[in-house]
């Protein structure tokens, strides 16, 4: 059993070394063969691990070696499974298989097919890393591989340079939010002596609520957090890293690494519920993102923009839900959402794939008879995103939805009004590419196709996860059935001890009212959005407070002119000006100086003897004189 | 045994060249030679870690009429320095010349500079380690000025001169330091070590010593020699000076700075401090717009030296331990990072960066290789520079927090200059210049072997070298 944890992440490190080694030598179906086996594989030892925590409430621990022993600092190479680490297992390791699996298909015409395998195992690699390490350090080993994976992947077809800015972006904004990450560690090293998660959360459970110092750590942590799953001010890198291939968006950009920044949290969740104030600041942040990238979601015409925009805002939800202290809220959300998002993802891909990469949504439409298993696909990633019963979505948003009502009714209709956006962009997606009349360029194209079965089928299996998976935690209203809050409260069982949490189960007529209202405007947002989209003039250009939003609220422009051309600016200057004529010449200036001064002594060496004389005598005078005044 | 080997086998090898008689074999024989001393520091390190002393001494009273001791002892810092070096030697040597002339002449000069090299990092008396610490001055000016490209002469005089005068300084200190110390004098570090100076005597000292040393390493703004020397230097000479060379001045900080001026080190961060972190962002900054590959690695290195310099003077344990890792794995990727550019220069003529492109759809290997030294130096986890930056910036917090959030922006900041710079070589369309570019040779692939295991290995199981450094206090 110890051993397994190891296995787990030797895997994916053999993947990735054996299919980048040998690139050339292997063919493109043994690749994809090759690094979906090793990911089944995952799956398979992650079940069992699964089942070990679930079944007794026993923490695996493994340990590997001591990665930096030196004085007192000790950071271990050490593994925890617990009911969190196995539960981020079962996501990474069963999306990452479907979307191996549909890489196979997708990327099989691709020349750098191979290498394309091999970073997706180095990614998995580095998620496994930064969800089971037992220490700080060793998460941020992950944290940091994940990045790097990304960056690879979104720049995966380098040889257009628009790819390679958004990788460089994505790599550079999440290096903004490691900094924070950073010096969280270092002021909790020099608070409590340790990185290891469990010491820490001992150690931090016996202060008082409202510590400044927790709350300084927890602020940093968070600017870690909005790095890496995309929250205002740190957004705009996610929607860019759509350059990369569909299956990454999908894997990377939607169901896993996005949603770290929530895993950093719910590991530290003691930290956190000591920090009211940070955790007021989280939901401000994180609600704002939510309607921000909501809105913006709402007036884009790139297929996977808007996928991404509606990933920021769902992102953005779930920060809501930790920041009203709800993290089981968050797991949950995050659990149902890695599938139905994965599934859009990948229905989004089949769609483009059906088009010869075309992304426009404004050049597609009546795409439902031409591929009618991706639109049932999608229909059903629609509905689940949405929130509609009887699929997952509709279970984890009423269980974040009930607390937000819970803490204020102000709170529960800011809630509310989010996850209606979500259904506003999404059926509006559905209804263009769809539903829509034909587009021209749609008419024009004759090798509309449907996608292969390797692609439809994991998509399928992410459908039918899609569908059920939320009845494992079932509203209070029909159930006493709470799998999931059962499976996840040991996890937050000291968190909750030290401050009482909003996650009580709400009263009938409360329970109602947060059910029926958000449903009943669903339906009316459904039929209202079928008459406006689906007519063909809708899709026109955007004025007012509404070109505002198609213009993403002038996020890049504004820092671009406020981070990027000053910094380029400051290069300039520093470079021209400072070191190369200021220092520069203020050196040289010494040296020619010591020239001229030589120049002057030189003349006196005139050879004159009369002068070499009264030389002499002045210089006794002055020396006498001096000793007399000194 | 181990030290006079390592002494003396370059230095003969060195002599041997410079006579001019092994003619087209001479690269080869400073390649071989410097394996052999590679081998020797290797058995030195076996030894140091086996037995479990303190340090391998060696104590001659050869000059016994001046009451001058050669006196060398290689304890876990000059142990990793000494590693550093003979390890870099033979890469240095390795790699692609650029010119035919004097070959001869010009490996002596590569293996005097070992020579010199090791004896700083192993004199154990301070005036041995002055002479050594000139004495290294020698070969680099002469590989500067003869090998060198345009304006070579110009530049190099202007870099002697430069270090000239820190040096000046330092000798001036270590005079007066002589002086002080209880009768009979001595030039012994212990004798040094014992001095204890009162606080109005450590301000000159460390200000002597101090510019001595930041001349050296650089630090801003005391830099302006680098870039420039590093541009017309051939590849071989730039890789001497950041590789090893520029350790000399860390190695300074650490031995003279540290123990003789702790109260100065200790109340350091209102004076010297505030400078030393603007000079990492400026270097930083300049990179992100430098149009030369060449002089973009030398703002790169001013600017990891500095944080170097940073976590030596950090006046704290983990700044220290981790700045020695980071002086070992900063002259390995710097001299990686070199070897790119010489793989680059040779095949395209040219470092102008935003003349190049498009270089890995024509060469994986190359690419992958010069990934992983990129990532090196922008301190992935994983990959050897980061446990010692970690280590430096925990340090640093430690002693002032400020400084260190500020130091700390350097990770943003190489990440962009870092992946600007790799993105325009590497990545987009190709050009006349780059769609025939030759992807590595198998000699290439062998020189790069080391410094990528290095890479991974100090950033796996950084043990490899903390545990040399169980003892070093501050």
């Amino acid at each position: 059993m110890q051993l397994l944890p190891i296995l787990l992440i030797v895997f994916p490190l053999l993947g990735f070394l054996l299919l980048g080694l040998t690139q050339k030598l292997m063919s493109k179906s043994t690749a994809g063969i090759l690094a979906s086996s090793v990911i089944f594989i995952n799956l398979v030892i992650a079940t069992v691990l699964f089942n070990f925590v679930s079944s007794n409430n026993e923490t695996l621990t493994t340990f590997l070696f001591n990665w930096i022993n030196v004085g007192s600092l000790n950071i271990p190479f050490e593994f925890v499974v617990d009911r969190l680490s196995a539960l981020m297992l079962l996501i990474i390791n069963g999306v990452g298989l479907m979307i191996h699996i549909y890489s196979i298909g997708y990327m099989k015409e691709d020349e750098a097919n191979n290498r394309f395998f091999s970073y997706l195992n180095l990614f998995v690699f580095f998620m496994l890393i930064l969800v089971l390490s037992s220490n700080y350090l060793v998460l941020f080993i992950g944290w940091e591989g994940v990045g790097l994976s990304s960056y690879l992947l979104i720049g995966f077809w380098f040889k257009d340079h628009a790819n390679n800015d958004a990788a460089k972006k994505a790599f550079i904004y999440n290096r903004i939010g490691d900094l924070g990450f950073l010096i969280a560690m270092f002021l909790l090293y020099t608070n409590f002596h340790s990185l290891t998660i469990s010491e820490i959360a001992a150690k931090a459970s016996t202060l008082e609520i409202g510590n400044p110092t927790l709350m300084v750590i927890t602020l940093c942590l968070f600017v870690g957090a909005t790095g890496k799953s995309a929250q205002i001010p740190l957004f705009t890198w996610l929607p860019d890293a759509m350059a990369g291939p569909t299956p990454v968006s999908a894997l990377i950009h939607a169901a896993t690494m996005v949603t770290a920044g929530i895993y950093l949290i719910a590991r530290s969740s003691v930290l956190f519920v000591l920090s009211p104030i940070t955790l007021n600041i989280i939901l401000i942040i994180g609600t704002t993102t939510a309607i921000v990238a909501g809105l913006i979601a709402i007036y884009q015409n790139d297929i996977k923009k808007i996928l991404a925009y509606s990933t920021v805002s769902q992102l953005g939800f779930l920060f809501m839900a930790v920041g009203l202290g709800s993290f089981t809220g968050a797991m949950f959300h995050l659990f149902t959402h890695a599938f139905f998002k994965a599934l859009l993802f990948l229905a989004a891909g089949s769609v483009i794939h059906a088009l010869n990469n075309e992304q426009d949504i404004r050049k597609m439409g009546g795409l439902s008879k031409k591929i009618p298993a991706t639109f049932a696909l999608f229909v059903i990633g629609t509905i689940a995103i949405s929130g509609l019963p009887p699929f997952a979505g509709f279970f984890s948003k009423e269980l974040i939805l009930g607390v937000a009502y819970e803490h204020s009714l102000t709170m529960g209709l800011v809630a509310t009004l989010v996850s209606l956006l979500t259904s506003i962009y999404m059926f509006r997606l559905l209804f263009v590419v769809f539903l829509k009349p034909e587009s021209d360029a749609v008419k024009a194209n004759h090798h509309v196709h449907e996608s292969p079965k390797t692609m439809l089928l994991p998509m399928s299996i992410l459908a039918f996860f899609s569908m059920v998976v939320g009845f494992i935690n079932i509203p209070a209203l029909f159930s006493e059935n709470h799998q999931f809050e059962n499976y996840l409260a040991p996890i937050f069982e000291i968190s909750h001890k030290l401050v009482p949490s909003h996650e009580t189960i709400p009263n009938v007529t409360e329970e109602w009212s947060i059910l029926l209202l958000p449903l009943l405007v669903i339906v009316s947002i459904i039929l209202f959005s079928y008459k406006r989209f689906v007519n063909e003039k809708a899709l026109q250009s955007a004025s007012g407070l509404t070109s505002l939003m198609a213009d993403k609220f002038y996020f890049d422009e504004i820092y671009d002119f406020i981070i990027v051309k000053p910094s380029i600016f400051i290069s300039n200057f520093f470079r021209t000006i400072v070191d190369q004529t200021i220092l520069n010449s203020f050196i040289d200036s010494i040296g020619s100086s010591t020239l001229l001064i030589g120049n002057y002594v030189r003349r006196l060496q005139s050879g004159n003897t009369g002068l070499y004389l009264l030389l002499m005598v002045f210089s006794i005078i002055t020396v006498l004189f001096l000793n007399i005044i000194l | 045994m181990i030290i006079v080997l390592l002494l003396l086998l370059p230095l003969f090898a060195s002599l041997l060249l410079f006579s001019d008689k092994l003619g087209r074999r001479s690269r080869m024989f400073a390649f071989v030679t410097s394996l052999i001393v590679l081998v020797i520091s290797f058995v030195g390190a076996y030894f140091y870690v086996s037995t479990g002393q303190k340090a391998l001494v060696l104590d001659i009273h050869a000059l016994h009429l001046l009451d001058l001791n050669i006196s060398m002892k290689m304890d876990g810092i000059s142990l990793i320095l000494v590693l550093l070096t003979t390890i870099l030697v033979p890469i240095i040597i390795a790699s692609p010349e650029r010119s035919d002339k004097k070959v001869s002449s010009f490996y002596a000069l590569v293996m005097l500079m070992e020579t010199a090299l090791l004896g700083v990092f192993l004199a154990s008396d301070i005036i041995l380690f002055y002479i050594f610490w000139e004495l290294a001055l020698v070969p680099i000016f002469f590989i500067t000025a003869f090998w060198g490209g345009e304006n070579a002469n110009k530049i190099s005089l202007k870099f002697l001169i430069y270090t000239v005068v820190g040096s000046f300084a330092m000798l001036v200190a270590i005079l007066y330091l002589y002086t002080l110390t209880p009768i009979p004098h001595s030039f012994d570090f212990n004798t040094f070590l014992t001095l204890s100076l009162p606080y109005a005597i450590q301000v000159p000292v460390f200000l002597a010593f101090f510019l001595a040393f930041a001349i050296k390493i650089p630090l801003f703004p005391f830099h302006s020699w680098q870039a420039e020397t590093y541009n017309v230097s051939p590849v071989q000479g730039s890789m001497l000076l950041a590789g090893v060379m520029l350790k000399m001045g860390l190695y300074g900080l650490i031995r003279f700075i540290l123990p003789l001026c702790p109260d100065v080190v200790a109340g350091g961060s209102l004076f010297f401090l505030p400078l030393i972190v603007f000079g990492v962002i400026y270097g930083a900054f300049i990179a992100i717009s430098q149009p030369r590959l060449k002089k973009l690695i030398a703002f790169a290195s001013l600017s990891h030296v500095g944080i170097i310099a940073l976590g030596i003077l950090s006046n704290n344990q983990y700044g220290l331990q981790g700045s020695i890792i980071q002086m070992f794995t900063h002259g390995i990727n710097v001299v990686g990072f070199f070897l790119c550019y010489l793989v680059i220069r040779r095949r395209t003529h040219t470092d102008i960066i935003a003349n190049l492109g498009g270089i890995a759809s024509v060469a994986p290997k190359f690419a992958s290789v010069f990934l992983i030294i990129v990532l090196a130096n922008v301190s992935l986890p994983l990959t050897n520079s980061f446990v010692g930056e970690f280590m430096i910036l925990l340090g640093l917090f430690q002693f002032n927090p400020l400084l260190a959030i500020i130091t700390g922006t350097t990770i943003i900041l190489g990440a962009v200059y870092m992946l600007k710079m790799y993105q325009k070589i590497m990545y987009g369309p190709t050009n006349e210049l780059t769609s025939q570019f030759k992807d590595l040779t198998t000699k290439e692939m062998i020189l790069f072997t080391p410094i990528i295991v290095l890479i991974f290995l100090i950033g796996i199981y950084p043990t490899i070298i903390l545990q040399f450094l169980d003892q070093v206090k501050l």
